[in-house]
């Protein structure tokens, strides 16, 4: 029914992945799920990882020391020119100044607000890859 | 007969002359009292002050003689000032080549004899003489002429005593147009309105600030009624009174609306205030007229912003009782019951249940904590230090005392000596020392045993409390953001933590006047670092 293959979650909320965890499944999601609870171990991942395959990365903004936007700035290098990997932003609350944040790095092409619900994973997994 | 000729420096002598001031004016009582006395010494009926002028002699006093000048070319004296250091002596004029045929010899007055000592400044310019005449021939005594010499340089002395007094008056007077016009420009170009007013409570003068501001030219006020110029009723009820305060010696007052020459009444500040002439009588009063219009409104606007403030307060006390009651309430409901749950009915739950109901919680009791936190934050923005010496000894005891239970758990230990008293909120300290204390026993690597030391060291102007640890320490680029709110550096799981205490730490240092910052502390570690400032000082009201 679609064509992602991997999903990674990005969140130092132990019960939130749990529960996203649930609810991307909930969604039909049959691939890789894959969840790092800070931005070090994800960007360790990155830089190992297959960046061919169609990817989506929920990265959460409120991270405790290198935030969600600092990961995404060191992320840049690897995920630039690599279009079948979307990084969209994981927000607790939508505050204006973290939309102005995130429009200002190129490479977060959205911006999801907590909870993932299995209508909203399910719109993102429809969507042409 | 044989006219004088003209002295050598002749033009600077008639400009000296003229420059004296002194021909043709009015007789004076000092010189007419030395050419009777010349004519006393001398016993002769006739006596004169004679000024030679370029075509005639000028007498400034003359004693027995009528005409007031006479041409220049018949002059005795426009011969005796030809030698300025003698007195020219003739005793008989008949017998004089010179004057022998001088119509003032041959003719009416008949003169026979002549003594004339020369007039002659300290620059050297013989001006006339003083000189004494008679109808018969005769001599003089060397006393005689010794005398006569004497009053020609009294005249001298006078002359010059009434020139530096002319120049007196005259700077004098150039001064007193002077400060005219200082006063004039200054009165001008103020922005203050001033007039004064006479005892008949008429205008005398107004400045242009003042007429500007009732839109009313000069001569609409000056020398116009003060009831005429601002209305009867105004000037009855409101000016009247206070006017007359001042011209009694007092001063008046009065602030409020003035409607005249304005649309709209316009707030103005007017004092009276009394004139006095040199000799402190009261001459008039001084009205000074300031158009406080301006302030006025910025009050009112500051006013209804102290009102909303006020109002805004009210309604965040509201809110953080919302929080503190309101939201607590339904979190107790979570806490309690998924608390039982897990203690009555885990048994009956899936594994996955039993740690989706960990969750629940979890983040329950995390919320409690987070409500705590922001409560105690809310309210230290309401509060206002309430500062006096505190005990800081004395504070460590009871920190120590709170922290009792975790130091039990973790077998950490807090030591410190020697503590200073300092000025400040005993309460609010508490809680800045109590949460140092608690972050340097809690984030602490495993296995490591928590030592926390405070130390007190003395600044320039400032008390310096140190709190150390042996704990993970805190990056560098981390360690100014680590006092903004809800900063946290670590994992949930790793450190539990509101993200709260450290801003709470900074507001606290800041209510003081002081501030809190973190270095690395030697042999690993973090050491906070609290400046207070050593004596009491004014504060900020938040």
């Amino acid at each position: 029914m679609t064509g992602i293959e991997r999903i990674i979650l990005i969140d130092d909320n132990e019960s939130d992945n749990v529960f996203h965890e649930i609810i991307i499944k909930a969604a039909g999601f049959a691939g890789e799920l894959l969840v790092f609870d800070g931005g070090v171990k994800a960007l360790d991942y990155l830089q190992t990882a297959a960046l061919a395959r169609p990817t989506r990365v929920f990265l959460y903004i409120n991270l405790p020391g290198m935030d969600g936007f600092d990961v995404a700035r060191r992320a840049t290098p690897l995920l630039q020119g690599k279009p079948a990997v979307v990084l969209l932003m994981l927000t607790s609350s939508a505050s204006p100044q973290d939309r102005e944040r995130a429009a200002a790095i190129s490479i977060i092409q959205g911006y999801v607000t907590k909870p993932l619900t299995v209508d909203g994973v399910r719109e993102l997994l429809a969507a042409p890859v | 007969m044989i006219s004088a000729p003209l002295p050598a420096n002749e033009a600077a002598r008639l400009a000296a002359l003229t420059n004296l001031g002194l021909l043709d004016t009015l007789p004076q009582g000092t010189f007419d009292d030395i050419t009777a006395l010349a004519s006393t010494i001398c016993g002769t009926p006739i006596a004169l002050i004679s000024l030679v002028d370029a075509e005639r002699q000028w007498f400034k006093s003359r004693a027995g003689l009528d005409a007031p000048q006479t041409a220049r070319d018949v002059a005795f004296c426009a011969h005796a000032i030809l030698e300025p250091e003698q007195v020219m002596v003739v005793e008989d004029a008949t017998l004089d080549a010179r004057f022998h045929d001088n119509p003032l010899v041959s003719q009416a007055p008949e003169i026979r004899f002549y003594a004339g000592a020369p007039i002659v400044t300290r620059d050297g310019f013989a001006l006339g003489t003083v000189c004494v005449m008679d109808r018969e021939a005769r001599t003089l005594s060397a006393a005689q002429i010794d005398g006569l010499r004497s009053l020609s340089r009294l005249v001298v002395s006078l002359i010059e005593h009434d020139k530096r007094q002319r120049e007196e008056a005259l700077l004098a007077s150039e001064e007193m147009r002077q400060r005219n016009a200082f006063l004039v420009a200054v009165t001008t170009a103020s922005l203050d309105m001033n007039a004064f007013i006479d005892h008949q409570h008429i205008y005398r003068y107004a400045n242009h600030a003042y007429l500007d501001f009732f839109g009313l030219a000069r001569e609409a006020v000056e020398g116009k009624p003060v009831a005429q110029v601002l209305g009867k009723e105004f000037f009855e009820d409101t000016v009247k009174p206070r006017l007359d305060a001042a011209l009694a010696g007092e001063s008046g007052h009065f602030e409020g609306g003035l409607a005249h020459g304005t649309d709209y009444p316009v707030h103005v500040d007017v004092t009276y205030l009394p004139a006095r002439d040199a000799a402190g009588v009261i001459i008039g009063a001084v009205v000074r007229l300031h158009n406080v219009q301006k302030l006025k409104e910025r009050e009112l606007l500051l006013r209804s912003s102290l009102t909303e403030l006020e109002h805004k307060t009210l309604e965040q006390q509201r809110f953080i009782h919302i929080v503190s009651h309101d939201l607590r309430e339904p979190v107790n409901t979570i806490i309690n019951f998924s608390t039982h749950l897990a203690e009555h009915y885990a048994q009956a739950l899936p594994p996955e249940a039993r740690r989706y109901l960990d969750f629940v919680q979890g983040g329950g009791t995390r919320m409690k904590q987070l409500l705590d936190d922001l409560v105690a934050y809310v309210q230290l923005e309401k509060d206002m230090a309430d500062l006096r010496p505190v005990d800081l000894n004395a504070t460590m005891n009871l920190v120590s005392a709170d922290l009792a239970d975790v130091m039990a758990r973790t077998g950490g230990s807090v030591d410190w000596d020697g503590m200073p008293r300092v000025h400040g909120d005993g309460t609010l300290l508490r809680v800045l020392l109590q949460n140092l204390v608690a972050n340097g026993i809690k984030f602490v690597a495993p296995e490591i045993v928590p030592q926390v030391t405070l130390a007190a060291l003395a600044g320039d102007g400032f008390i310096e409390i140190q709190v150390r640890d042996n704990g993970i320490g805190v990056p560098e680029e981390q360690r100014e953001k680590i006092f903004d709110m809800f900063q946290r550096l670590h994992l949930r799981k790793q450190y539990e933590g509101t993200g709260l205490g450290l801003s709470i730490c900074r507001r606290i240092a800041e209510m003081h006047g002081g501030r809190i910052s973190v270095t690395a502390a030697a042999g690993g570690g973090s050491c906070f670092s609290v400046f207070l400032p050593d004596s009491p000082r004014q504060l900020e009201k938040t």
